[in-house]
């Protein structure tokens, strides 16, 4: 089994960044970033590139993982293998949720508003 | 004074206790003690003085050494040899005072202690003892009323006598005389000093140089008061200003103290805000970090995670069909038609049975098999679907917006405060106490400095006011000395012109009777016919039947004695002092008519004690019988060469006894 997440490199340069402008730590900025990838039906495209940075999976999705997984195979309609789940899927959703998540900091411009937006991001 | 008895007790040559009976009657004043040279009878009349006046007698104030050498030398020698330790004087004598008379008794004992004498003294007053106060008014009354240079006077010392007419001293002796027996020595005595005293307050020389010297002074005074004035001047000026300095401290001190205070207690008040609602803000952080970091990704896919939630329901009733299709055998369907009594022949019933029993767990036809979720797992989902439609996230909102406005409060106290800090009020009243503090400061040091002044100023003034003041005293004493001066000379001119007016009366009585006495005694009847003495000079004249002046010289050394004689006891008449006359040795000189006249004429005329001491050539056989009509004891001392003692026998060198045997 592979309890190892290995991000792309602009996904890696993103979390960084997203890191010392936020506060929040890698595992936290990459499970908002599975949830505002999970709100898009389509399935996101799986990730080759896995030079950035190396997450483990308690540490990425701790205790709730089994509601992600169950989340992933939702959105995915179909019993997803534990080995598809993990790292596949959720790479893929971290891939295209940390665009949008970077894309939201940038629209609100500092933490506090970020949060906001997304707190409202349904209202 | 009247003596009647003395005792002696080892005194001088008598040894053991002797007493001699000295006491007359009128008729017979005479008391006649006999004795050779050399048996003690200039003992006796040292005794007698002695006894009566102890160290005064001799002409001492106290009881000091001389004195009681003197004693040593006249107690008994062969007592003190023995150790008897047993010396005494008792005099008994009639004293008139205040015109009682009055009984006394006087003892005068002497111990040796510790090689010393030592003297005491009882007084018996009418019989009773008298105490130590009653004794020492006792003893000046004695010497008011008996002086003892009186007794002296008394004293008829034929050695003396004859020095005095040899030598010329009559004037003198009766000067002395006069003065003594008519009180007039105690004027003499205060016109001294009186003379004295005036001499020596007056000391008006040195005036010039003090008043000159008082001037200068006041000047200093006067300086020194108004410098004084003018410290105090400054002194209140400078303590007023201390004053309203004072009061201006005060005053920002208290408006500091109460504005101050209270942005003292603005300034914690918002401290302890911010502190809150920091602490709150952090609280609310946490809480939003907990909710970012867990439940946040979940409400991004509330949708999802309902759908996830139906799903799992959906699958969950999928397996109950599927399970109680797989359960519904053929065999039990017809068991349960043959129960229910119907034929189970009908293959329909039972298609129909089954399909209507699945059909209540049925699930909806869309259901697929996605997750295949455990128990547990379906419990997850379901507890994040309870979490995400609830309304949380509002709560979660309002703590973000709270921790905004939260933030701006804490932004607006910081900058309160901060502006609170750069307030200037503040700094400027702090200066401005700080100012006031110096000003205050130097103030109290400024007076300090001048009040020292002032003291020192004080110090000299009080001390130039008492160099004033005794100048000032000085003067008063020259003015009162003045005056004292001038009351004093008048005094003592008075007291000269009532001494002499009084001289001059009682010369001429004196005169009188000198000249009566003069006459009965001398053997040229009518020779002399008038005696003048001068009351300045005290010179005797004689003058005679034709009033012509006689010159002294003339005169006889027996004859001049005769005078002397008569002019004493013209005196001591005229005093009207009544004393024992005591005559020692008196008629030595005289011729044997002379010898007669004394014994019958002059003796018997000496008042009411005369005591004749005598040799017994003085007075013979032959004289004796003259003397012996008035003659009230008798005694002749005897000295016992072997023993060195004195004996006292009771008649007069046994003339008596021959004079009885005629």
């Amino acid at each position: 089994m592979n309890f190892r997440i290995k991000t792309s490199k602009s996904t890696g340069e993103s979390l960084k960044a997203l890191q010392s402008s936020t506060g929040l730590t890698w595992n936290i900025l990459s499970r908002i970033a599975v949830g505002l990838s999970l709100r898009i039906p389509d399935l996101p495209d799986l990730i080759q590139d896995k030079s950035g940075v190396d997450i483990h999976r308690n540490a990425m999705t701790g205790e709730h993982d089994y509601v992600f997984k169950a989340l992933i195979r939702q959105h995915a309609k179909r019993n997803l293998s534990d080995e598809e789940y993990f790292p596949d899927y959720f790479n893929a959703h971290l891939e295209r949720g940390i665009k949008l998540l970077e894309n939201e900091y940038r629209h609100a411009g500092n933490y506090d508003k970020l949060l906001n937006n997304l707190l409202k991001i349904d209202a | 004074m009247y003596l009647k008895k003395i005792h002696l007790t080892n005194i001088g040559p008598y040894r053991g206790m002797h007493t001699i009976d000295l006491s007359t009657s009128p008729e017979k004043n005479t008391v006649l003690i006999g004795g050779e040279n050399g048996v003690g009878k200039t003992t006796l009349l040292n005794s007698i003085k002695m006894g009566l006046f102890g160290s005064f007698g001799f002409g001492y104030k106290t009881e000091n050494k001389e004195y009681l050498k003197k004693v040593d030398s006249i107690l008994n020698y062969s007592a003190k040899v023995n150790g008897e330790n047993n010396f005494r004087l008792r005099l008994d004598f009639d004293l008139i005072d205040d015109l009682t008379k009055k009984e006394y008794s006087l003892y005068r004992a002497w111990k040796y202690q510790n090689k010393s004498v030592k003297e005491t003294l009882d007084v018996l007053q009418d019989g009773k003892y008298l105490n130590d106060y009653e004794k020492e008014v006792f003893q000046s009354k004695l010497k008011e009323i008996m002086p003892p240079h009186l007794l002296d006077l008394c004293l008829f010392d034929g050695e003396e006598i004859s020095r005095i007419i040899n030598n010329n001293l009559l004037s003198s002796y009766i000067e002395k005389l006069t003065n003594v027996l008519f009180n007039l020595d105690l004027f003499e005595v205060m016109e001294k000093d009186l003379d004295i005293y005036s001499q020596q307050k007056e000391n008006i020389s040195s005036l010039n140089t003090q008043e000159k010297e008082l001037i200068s002074l006041r000047e200093v005074k006067n300086n020194h008061v108004s410098t004084i004035s003018s410290l105090n001047e400054q002194i209140e000026r400078l303590s007023q200003s201390k004053n309203e300095v004072e009061e201006e401290y005060s005053r920002i001190k208290n408006d500091f103290e109460i504005h101050g205070g209270l942005i003292r207690d603005e300034r914690e008040e918002i401290h302890s805000s911010i502190n809150e609602l920091e602490n709150e803000r952090k609280q609310n952080q946490e809480r939003i970090k907990h909710f970012v970091s867990s439940m946040l990704p979940f409400f991004l896919v509330r949708d999802l995670v309902t759908d996830t939630r139906e799903q799992l329901i959906n699958e969950e009733k999928f397996q109950l069909y599927s399970s109680l299709d797989e359960k519904l055998t053929q065999d039990k369907i017809r068991n349960i038609l043959q129960q229910l009594s119907i034929s189970s022949n009908n293959q329909d019933a039972e298609e129909i049975l089954k399909n209507e029993i699945l059909s209540t767990v049925k699930p909806s036809d869309e259901t697929g098999l996605i997750h295949g979720a455990s128990f547990s797992e379906g419990n997850q989902v379901e507890n994040i679907y309870q979490e995400v439609s609830t309304q949380r996230l509002d709560l979660h909102i309002t703590t973000i917006e709270e921790n905004k406005t939260k933030l701006k409060e804490i932004q607006n106290l910081k900058s309160k405060l901060k502006l609170n800090d750069s307030s200037s009020e503040f700094s400027i009243m702090v200066s401005d106490m700080e100012k006031y503090n110096r000003q205050l400061n130097q103030l109290s040091q400024q007076i300090d400095a001048i009040e020292v002044k002032l003291h020192e100023e004080q110090v000299q003034l009080s001390k130039i006011n008492n160099q004033i003041e005794s100048i000032e005293h000085k003067f008063k004493d020259q003015e009162k000395s003045r005056n004292s001066f001038v009351e004093s000379q008048k005094i003592i001119s008075l007291s000269q012109k009532f001494r002499r007016i009084q001289l001059q009366k009682k010369l001429q009585e004196v005169q009188m009777e000198a000249l009566r006495m003069l006459n009965k005694l001398m053997r040229k009847r009518n020779y002399i016919a008038s005696i003048k003495i001068d009351p300045s000079s005290f010179e005797v004249y004689l003058f005679d039947q034709q009033n012509e002046a006689m010159e002294k010289s003339t005169l006889s050394a027996g004859e001049k004695e005769i005078l002397l004689l008569s002019i004493i006891w013209a005196i001591f008449k005229c005093s009207g002092r009544n004393v024992p006359f005591i005559f020692d040795t008196l008629l030595g000189r005289l011729d044997r008519t002379h010898k007669q006249s004394i014994l019958t004429h002059y003796i018997p005329n000496c008042g009411r004690q005369a005591i004749v001491l005598s040799t017994d050539s003085e007075i013979d056989e032959g004289t004796y019988s003259l003397l012996h009509e008035y003659t009230a004891k008798e005694y002749t001392l005897s000295f016992d060469v072997n023993k060195k003692e004195t004996s006292i026998l009771d008649n007069y060198f046994s003339f008596k006894g021959q004079e009885v045997n005629h």
